[in-house]
């Protein structure tokens, strides 16, 4: 089986069988590497602060920089396809690139400073993006971004998408949300 | 529809992941692992 980790020091470990091995696949750059995403075994992504992105197409041999035109962190990522992605970052940063040369469009009205952590969407247009202090946001086209009802004022941390309207939702103290109609 | 599960563990939770729409795994600080098998239901 397939895995992989990040962690400081630019470290990127990679497994392919089970974590009976692993190896040990830094990025040239010394980054405390924040979010990763694998579209399969060989493309992905991991993200550092400072806009910073770097992109693998041969299960972390080799890493391209593709960074991101902002100061802020790059947290999460959703893949719809290799070169098709939405991020999230830090003060309410959230941006796309829709070709293999990664140009990273303006940042997304996002309508908040929170520091977002990670974002998914169940369909084309219908996404939503998490973060600090209770943040969800919901957009229908990835463009502009609004606010929705908190139940909690935790800082939420990670989310899984389960099916077509239904996600998951963690974050500090224990908090977990299930939100069912696409948010 | 959002709604809090209820959740007897007050550690903070980092990441999820599921499998299928029913199996789902999170963990959290100190080790904590959470499973559900029914779509984060209980």
């Amino acid at each position: 089986m397939w895995g992989n980790a990040i962690g400081d020091k630019s470290a990127v470990i990679i497994t392919t069988n089970g974590r009976n091995s692993t190896v040990y696949s830094p990025i040239a750059e010394d980054l405390e590497l924040i979010g990763f995403d694998f579209w399969n075994t060989r493309f992905g992504y991991v993200g550092a602060k400072a806009g910073k992105v770097f992109r693998t197409g041969n299960s972390a041999s080799t890493w391209v920089d593709v960074s991101a035109p902002t100061t802020s962190s790059i947290t999460g990522y959703y893949l719809f396809a290799p070169s098709v992605l939405y991020v999230t970052g830090s003060e309410g940063y959230i941006s796309n690139a829709f070709d293999s040369e990664v140009t990273w469009a303006e940042k997304k009205n996002t309508n908040t400073t929170e520091d977002l952590r990670d974002i998914a969407f169940f369909d084309y247009p219908t996404g939503f993006a998490i973060g600090t202090k209770g943040e969800i946001i919901w957009s229908f086209g990835g463009t502009i971004w609004e606010n929705l009802t908190s139940l909690t004022d935790e800082n939420l941390n990670g989310l899984a998408k389960l099916d077509s309207p239904t996600a998951i939702v963690v974050g500090d103290n224990g908090v977990i949300v299930r939100g069912t109609q696409k948010a | 529809m959002r709604e809090k599960i209820d959740n007897e563990y007050p550690e903070n939770l980092n990441s999820v992941d599921f499998w299928d729409e029913y199996l789902g795994f999170i963990s959290g600080d100190n080790g904590l692992t959470l499973q559900t098998m029914d779509g984060g239901k209980a």
